[in-house]
């Protein structure tokens, strides 16, 4: 354990010297910091332009296999259109669903039923507030 | 019965010296005032209380005086203490890769993916992180410190500090601080500015509803973007690397379980020893210095030069991109990783001028994308210096 300690701190002291000569090194080669500016800045769109060429890629590679296989199974004879829905119809078409599965519907089926109920008591059943009460 | 009295005298000046009134000094006064203001502005005002509770509290933890050098091992930097115990995940930069996993977890690139091209906006703010760079080396602060500061400008919390316990361990009270104080104030921070450089054509500009984006797609880009980032920057691999891991639990869709709890139990519990921490290193007798208060002023000119830089790309790219496509250039200030706080600005500024124009959704990309890019502008500055 004793060893593993002496280790890490070495470790630390020999990476706490290298930061130390480079930063000796920008004083001297970039004292205002322009050139790690520019290379930091460039590297920094290279890593994330690549990320969005590779996605702006995919995206057309997915739909033409997308195009491929509606094709193939014959439900597709136009595919030169977009076959991109935007989230705004996908929140619609995920609305209706949630609509229709969970019976929310405006629309009533226009059958009247009418089913007796297990309750013993309602206002609306009741004699009380049905019947006048005659005086006796 | 006088020797009686004089022990308890002597007893008496024993204790007060172990009390914290003798210890008190004006640095202790400022910083607990700081701690009190931060407290306030996080419960009435709701500005990032989940983080401005935790760091306040810890500045008040942190500059309760007490006699130093005696061994007690109460302070945040005595050797042997419960919060130098605790302080040792920031000092080694272990709280932020956590953080990072969590925020994987929560973060859903769905309009990234379905708009790539705003990754851009993510990389260009990190203009503030390298524009700080350069000013506080102007300033006369050590190129590595000038580094960690500069990192203030990527309005990332977690990735500041693990840059700065890496480069600048003396600054990295002074500079969390200065980076969750001002993300918390970017909505006070960035209108003036986006208003300035826009014009009011420019912001009424309606962008096309993002489209839908497939599993795969989501699934995918983990991978693919762990990969690419990280050959660039190999040195960001702690903070891509849980990101991105966070990002594919939730994505996946088999690993529910984990991915709740890196987006729930674990991110709380590492965000309130984070914010703990934090705030206990700001002990006064340490942490007020000129150049904390230097820290503290460019930080905020690091996060101008963010927004100024996220805005005037997305004015460039406007100069290339057809009627239709254009990019509204109030969301260029999302590019600053400070999420969500920085989209929902653009979202109320651009509500300012249409009250029909949502940009939320779009602002929310470049806002995950400066995650990206100020994690690597990190791994590129850590490889500089350490390489």
């Amino acid at each position: 354990m004793f060893l593993g300690l002496l280790q890490q701190q070495a470790a630390i002291d020999s990476s706490n010297a290298v930061i130390k000569r480079n930063s000796d090194l920008f004083l001297k080669l970039d004292p205002f910091g322009i050139g790690m500016t520019v290379i930091g800045y460039v590297v920094v769109f290279v890593a994330l332009l690549l990320l969005y060429l590779l996605f702006f890629n995919l995206t057309k590679v997915l739909q033409i296999n997308v195009k491929r296989l509606l094709r193939r199974e014959g439900k597709v004879i136009e595919v030169k259109e977009d076959i991109s829905i935007s989230g705004e119809v996908n929140a619609a078409i995920a609305m209706a669903l949630h609509l229709y599965y969970s019976e929310m519907h405006d629309k009533e089926d226009t059958v009247l039923t009418i089913n007796q109920t297990s309750r013993t008591y309602s206002p609306w059943s009741s004699k009380i507030y049905g019947l006048r009460q005659h005086p006796r | 019965m006088e020797q009686l009295f004089e022990f308890m005298v002597h007893g008496f000046d024993q204790f007060f010296k172990y009390t914290a009134f003798p210890h008190f000094t004006i640095g202790h006064l400022i910083m607990i005032s700081v701690a009190l203001a931060f407290i306030y502005l996080a419960i009435a005002k709701d500005y990032e209380p989940l983080l401005l509770v935790p760091i306040g509290f810890g500045i008040l933890i942190g500059n309760i005086p007490f006699l130093e050098g005696a061994n007690l091992q109460i302070g945040i930097y005595e050797p042997g203490s419960v919060m130098s115990y605790l302080y040792f995940g920031v000092l080694k930069g272990i709280y932020p890769p956590l953080i990072f996993l969590g925020i994987g977890a929560m973060t859903d690139f769905s309009t990234l993916l379905s708009n790539p091209k705003l990754l851009l906006l993510g990389a260009a703010a990190q203009l503030g992180i390298f524009g700080a760079y350069m000013i506080a080396l102007v300033l006369g602060y050590l190129p590595e410190q000038a580094a960690a500061i500069g990192i203030i400008g990527g309005a990332d919390g977690p990735t500041a500090i693990f840059l700065a316990s890496k480069l600048a361990p003396e600054l990295v009270g002074a500079i969390a601080v200065s980076a969750y104080s001002y993300m918390a104030l970017v909505p006070v921070i960035q209108p003036p500015i986006m208003k300035l450089l826009t014009t009011d054509k420019e912001r009424l500009i309606r962008m096309k509803p993002p489209r839908s984006v497939s599993r795969l797609e989501k699934v995918l880009f983990p991978i693919v973007g762990l990969i690419l980032t990280t050959l660039i920057t190999p040195s960001a691999m702690p903070l891509l690397g849980m990101l991105f891991f966070g990002n594919i639990l939730k994505e996946s869709g088999v690993t529910k379980r984990l991915a709740d709890t890196a987006k729930g139990s674990l991110i709380d519990i590492v965000t309130i020893l984070i914010g703990l921490t934090v705030g206990a290193s700001t002990q006064a007798t340490t942490f007020l210095t000129a150049k904390s208060v230097g820290i503290f002023a460019l930080g905020a000119v690091s996060f101008m030069v963010a927004t100024f830089g996220g805005v005037m790309f997305a004015k460039f790219m406007n100069l290339f991109l057809k009627e239709g496509n254009k990019i509204n250039p109030l969301i260029g200030n999302a590019g600053v990783s400070a999420v969500p706080d920085s989209a929902r600005v653009s979202q109320v500024v651009g509500l300012q001028y249409d009250k029909t124009n949502h940009l939320l959704m779009h602002a929310m990309a470049p806002n995950v994308a400066g995650v990206i890019g100020s994690a690597v502008a990190a791994g590129i500055l850590l490889s500089f210096f350490m390489g």
